[in-house]
């Protein structure tokens, strides 16, 4: 049987013109298998699962009934606006902390101790978040250090040990202290990096002109740090809003789940209650809202590079 | 080349010889039985093989083989040995996992093979182990304990009280007497903390069962703490913590590792403990001057009893062999051995009896709790533990937030109960 010239020709034509491409993705190969079994394939399951209710003896399809639960249950909004306000507040803190102290450390001060303050604000990142959920259940226990630096300023009376993790009001409150505390170096890092990289001939200039300090910060420092400040709270937002430790290791999400958020419920639910089901639904939640966030900062990224 | 073509001769006959040990009768005569349990860890190899020898110098057509795990995701672990049906001939257990395992058809009853023993035999074991579920007996136990209270005899010299308390009352009583809240000293670490949910052993089930109530019906398979009983035992706990304010403040937030850390401070006079917490407190604190006694009665004694539990599983290859080594272990021999070389709290009252175990004076105010109505393990009961009592403390933290009354609490906590109870085959 004779074969096609033309055929053969189109293919060899084709191969020339995509060799490059052709042998980019024979490299990037192993990598995408990598990425498809650890990511795409357990997104899939938990995809898949969410539409079943799951049990460790069977699996019963029930359409949409999880999400349909989801959406009746009182405690899912509860605990999304708890990690709403969680991210939201960690997130703005991590700013104003992060840029104020970026500031400072761009100051035109002693070298040394500018370097020597560099490295010390920057120890809490370096702590694992469950050795600093830790440090602060210690630190915020009703005989512990911040409640003995309360009384001695005069803010607590003596006979007063304020429960700050065993209370409603306040248990949410310390977790988003403690992540704050630990997460501002990195704000505080990247924003000093994104000072460093304005020139300084527009200060001179603002100079020159007789500017406000104010009006600098606000005309030059401010734009200069646009991009860097877009991408830190993208990234942190992303961090924060799925943030498991410091909840499960400070409160466990209680007392009355006052300070539970969606990470610790979505846990809570597969493995202490064994509703695979229904928590597979709301980790989809959690993942599309991410995903909205994420593609706002790939967005960003792809415009970036081109 | 001659000479590699003898080597290769020999490594042949080598080969062929190794072959036929490993698949020769007497090699393959001794039935292996595997035990999946977390103890190797805690109590060290020297101990497990000590026991090794003695069970297979007993039962030399056995060879016993120790799967060892840590304490931490056992439970998921063996869940998951389930599913890939590699789970090993005999699993020890926590009281509270007996019955989801069984449900999930992890365990093999024994009431056969417990028939065919002579009468004394479940006759020595507490009776709280004589708990069945959905009417079968899937364990029997190899250590247990039952909680007391641990008292500190210097608090309580120093305030002039002479001795425990007895009764609800006389504790009460006791407890404002000891608190000094200037000199930082309690009564008692209440401890709700909600993660993990462990706190309800020690805090609340016990006073549910003094006051007269039961948490669940063994008959109707529902929750009845909500009962005039029940609300009363939550009334009294909030009154204590709340008005008399006899507790280390942080109830929500306080949990086991607080309430022995404190009490080892010697800043807490009273704390509700089991046996394994004399081996807790000699670690913290081995100066600490306390001692133990059984538990104040309300309307009625009570307390709650834990243990570690042997079961043959529905995976066992030799179920028969499994069932020797567990009957071994559970009988006089074994929990001799077991408690003589792990300080456990034996599970059978022929051995707590023996003169070695009486000496030890720490332990004998278990054995009185022990013998004492109510002592009970309501856990052999739940199918889902863990969640069970996280949504009973949740809805006593509401009470001690003055968020529910102590009915309307119970009432909810014991909804969410019978859902769970209901939801299971």
């Amino acid at each position: 049987m004779e074969q096609d010239p033309r055929r053969h020709e189109v293919a060899r034509s084709f191969r020339r013109r995509y060799r490059q491409e052709l042998q980019a993705y024979g490299f990037l190969w192993p990598a995408l298998l990598i990425l498809g079994v650890l990511m795409v394939y357990p997104l899939l399951q938990v995809m898949r699962m969410s539409f079943y209710e799951v049990t460790l003896q069977k699996e019963t399809w029930v359409g949409l009934d999880n999400y349909a639960q989801l959406l009746r249950t009182s405690l899912f909004w509860r605990v999304l606006w708890q990690t709403i306000l969680f991210t939201a507040g960690s997130v703005s803190l991590h700013l104003v902390i992060g840029l104020g102290l970026a500031l400072l450390l761009h100051a035109k001060i002693n070298i040394r101790f500018r370097n020597l303050m560099r490295g010390m604000l920057i120890i809490p990142w370096l702590l694992a978040p469950t050795v600093a959920g830790m440090i602060w259940v210690l630190m915020l226990a009703p005989f512990g250090v911040a409640n003995g630096l309360l009384i001695s300023l005069g803010v607590l009376d003596l006979s007063v040990t304020f429960n700050w993790l065993g209370n409603p009001d306040t248990s949410l409150l310390s977790v988003t202290a403690m992540n704050v505390w630990r997460a501002f170096p990195f704000f505080m890092v990247m924003l000093l990096a994104g000072l460093q990289a304005i020139p300084d001939e527009l200060y001179e200039a603002a100079d020159i002109d007789g500017t406000t300090p104010l009006a600098k910060f606000w005309y030059i420092t401010l734009p200069g740090l646009r991009g860097v400040i877009a991408t830190v709270v993208l990234l942190d937002s992303i961090w924060t809003f799925r943030a498991f430790d410091p909840v499960y290791v400070m409160t466990g999400g209680g007392p009355m789940n006052s300070s539970e958020v969606l990470a610790t419920a979505i846990y809570f639910d597969a493995f202490q209650k064994f509703k695979f089901g229904y928590a597979s639904a709301e980790a989809m939640v959690m993942f599309l809202i991410l995903f909205v966030v994420s593609a706002v900062y790939v967005r960003r990224a792809v415009r970036d590079i081109g | 080349m001659h000479r590699s073509l003898t080597n290769v001769v020999r490594n042949c006959a080598l080969c062929v010889l190794a072959l036929a040990a490993f698949t020769s009768p007497a090699a393959s005569a001794a039935t292996e039985v595997r035990w999946a349990q977390w103890k190797t860890t805690e109590v060290g190899e020297k101990t497990m093989a000590e026991l090794k020898a003695a069970f297979e110098k007993e039962n030399p057509d056995i060879t016993l083989t120790l799967v060892d795990s840590p304490f931490t995701g056992f439970h998921d672990k063996a869940v998951v040995l389930f599913q890939a049906k590699k789970l090993p001939d005999v699993l020890l257990v926590q009281v509270d996992w007996v019955a989801e395992f069984a449900d999930l058809g992890m365990l093999e009853p024994l009431d056969n093979w417990i028939a065919k023993e002579p009468k004394s035999f479940m006759d020595n074991i507490p009776v709280t182990f004589h708990q069945k579920w959905r009417g079968k007996q899937y364990y029997l136990p190899i250590e247990s304990g039952a909680v007391a209270l641990f008292y500190n005899t210097e608090i309580f010299k120093n305030a002039g009280i002479a001795g425990p308390p007895k009764t609800w009352d006389e504790y009460v009583e006791v407890a404002k007497k000891v608190t000094n809240p200037e000199k930082k000293i309690f009564a008692t670490t209440a401890t709700l903390q909600g993660e993990p949910p462990t706190n309800m052993t020690y805090d609340i089930y016990p006073l549910i069962l003094q006051a007269g109530g039961n948490l669940i019906d063994e008959k109707t398979n529902k929750a009845v703490f909500n009962s005039p009983a029940g609300v009363k035992a939550i009334e009294r706990y909030v009154t204590l913590v709340n008005k008399d304010k006899v507790a280390v403040p942080g109830v929500l937030s306080n949990g086991e590792k607080e309430k022995r850390a404190n009490f080892a401070a010697g800043n807490v006079a009273m704390m509700f403990e089991g046996p394994w917490g004399i081996a807790i407190q000699k670690q913290l604190n081995p100066n600490l001057k306390y001692d133990i006694a059984t538990l104040p009665a309300g309307a009625t004694t009570g307390t709650m009893v834990r243990g570690s539990l042997n079961t043959v599983t529905t995976q066992a290859q030799d179920k028969e062999a499994a069932w020797k080594f567990v009957r071994w272990l559970s009988g006089p021999t074994g929990i001799e051995l077991w408690s003589k070389s792990t300080g456990a709290f034996p599970a059978r009252r022929d051995v707590a009896e023996q003169s070695w175990f009486k000496e030890k004076k720490l332990f004998q105010a278990f054995s009185q709790q022990m013998q004492l109505p109510n002592a009970r393990s309501p856990f052999l009961g739940m199918p889902n533990a863990v969640q069970m009592n996280k949504i009973m403390t949740t809805e006593v933290q509401n009470v001690v937030q003055e968020k529910k009354s102590a009915k309307q609490a119970l009432d909810d906590a014991a909804a969410e109960w019978n859902k769970i109870l209901g939801a299971t085959k």
